[in-house]
């Protein structure tokens, strides 16, 4: 598989519109976007891209995540050494985050601070004074949880909400990552069998690659996949030729 | 006595010559209009001037006095070569494939080549494999990687599979740049030197 980051699909495309959106808002505060999805759609995967290119700070949220905890690995990941109480660990994020107002936050798995809420409170106080654009990443229920704290998700300025890739997204990721030529055929069964699952859609390009170079095949075709599993669902096999 | 320093003339000169144009111009036109300097020298100021603030580049080689350098020009100061500030050993983040492979590793802790390389976008780099493979390899020999035992299957016939990488030593936002037969750690200003590799 090629080593690119494919960013044709409509997930990417949104999570763009959506940053957009986000930047041009009216409320300074209220500079958070909401990054949902299930699981193997792709969302950490763009957190992380985006937070690589952009040079932003990225943290992944801890099932027993404390403020403090949260405030230290916050400060050891933008490269200080990071004081023993919480007050003064978020006055040196603040005091960085002053100095770096592009840099945003990315907080990946945010379902896992839920369990403390004070651990969101933090991220809130320091995006309240500095004003910084803050993308936080979690499955569907997070959303729900979330409104349920007004304060908190009034800083909310835009949710966006990654979906199953259609068959134009499986044919770019494709067209973006296989290294071996394929039928469109075959891009409609890996969508089939699937379900529009990026992290699937990835296994099925690794498992047709391997067939195709073990067997020199130039060009692959349905013919070739019958009774090859393309997923991890071993229920899922490719249909090949009628 | 320490040696002139280079340039030293040219700067001022060219910055004195665009504030009395006041239009845009290239570099081969600044060069007919002052002959006793030679084009590449006006082109190095220029550039210097433009890093300064006191000139801005309209377009591929095409320069304009800004306001600054108005002012600059006006008030008779001599600009000279050297840096442009106090010197105080505060590094800046790079925003080079290098940097962009540390900040992938620093996020993923995990992962192969390929993983990194797609995250750090190679952005039509070359031989964005080579130089991943370099500077990882660099990290490795450093003490910052550690090759783990179960490598991950690769797709080709004979292939042995890729090396997972787990990142041991994370020290911060900077990435560690290579020396001759050892790393430099911006964040922490150490150097790291290459270790023996463990006997198999």
């Amino acid at each position: 598989m090629k080593a690119v980051y494919c960013k044709d699909t409509q997930n990417f495309q949104q999570f763009l519109a959506s940053l957009l959106r986000v930047n041009r808002r009216g409320a300074a505060e209220a500079g958070w976007l909401l990054v949902l999805g299930e699981p193997g759609l792709g969302k950490s995967r763009a957190l992380s891209f985006y937070a690589v290119q952009q040079n932003a700070v990225f943290l992944r949220a801890k099932a027993a995540w404390t403020v403090n905890w949260m405030l230290r690995e916050l400060v050891t990941e933008i490269g200080e050494q990071p004081a023993l109480r919480s007050e003064a660990l978020l006055d040196q994020a603040i005091k960085f985050f002053a100095m770096n107002p592009e840099r945003a936050l990315v907080i990946d798995e945010v379902d896992h601070a839920m369990h403390d809420l004070r651990v969101l409170e933090s991220v809130r106080d320091l995006s309240d004074m500095t004003e910084i654009t803050v993308v936080i990443g979690g499955m569907q229920g997070v959303e729900r949880k979330l409104k349920r704290h007004a304060h908190i998700y009034s800083r909310i300025a835009d949710v966006c909400r990654f979906s199953p890739a259609n068959i134009a997204d499986t044919q770019a990721i494709f067209r973006a990552l296989c290294e071996v030529e394929v039928a469109d055929a075959v891009v409609a069964e890996a969508h089939r069998a699937t379900g529009g699952y990026t992290r699937e859609i990835l296994n099925s390009i690794v498992e047709i690659e391997r067939l195709a170079k073990r067997n020199r095949i130039d060009c692959v075709t349905p013919e070739h996949l019958k009774g090859v599993r393309l997923t991890n669902d071993g229920r899922q096999t490719a249909r090949g030729a009628a | 006595m320490s040696a002139p320093a280079r340039n030293t003339g040219a700067y001022t000169r060219l910055l004195r010559h665009l504030a009395a144009r006041r239009k845009c111009l290239s570099v081969q036109e600044i060069a007919r209009e002052m002959p006793e300097t030679d084009a590449r020298k006006i082109a190095k100021a220029a550039g210097a001037l433009v890093s300064r603030g006191l000139l801005a580049r309209r377009g591929a080689g095409c320069y304009v006095i800004t306001p600054k350098g108005a002012e600059a020009a006006a008030s008779g100061a001599k600009i000279a070569p050297g840096p442009k500030g106090p010197l105080t050993g505060v590094t800046r983040a790079r925003a080079g494939f290098q940097a962009r492979l540390w900040r992938a590793l620093r996020i993923e802790k995990k992962g192969c080549l390929p993983d990194f390389i797609a995250l750090a976008d190679p952005r039509g780099l070359r031989d964005a494999r080579g130089a991943a493979g370099r500077y990882l390899r660099e990290l490795e020999l450093a003490g910052y990687l550690k090759a783990l035992p179960r490598r991950a299957a690769g797709n080709a016939p004979t292939s042995p599979g890729y090396k997972v990488w787990l990142l041991v030593r994370d020290t911060g936002p900077l990435a560690p740049r290579r020396r001759k037969g050892a790393v430099f750690d911006p964040n922490t200003r150490e150097i790291f030197e290459h270790q023996r590799e463990a006997a198999p």
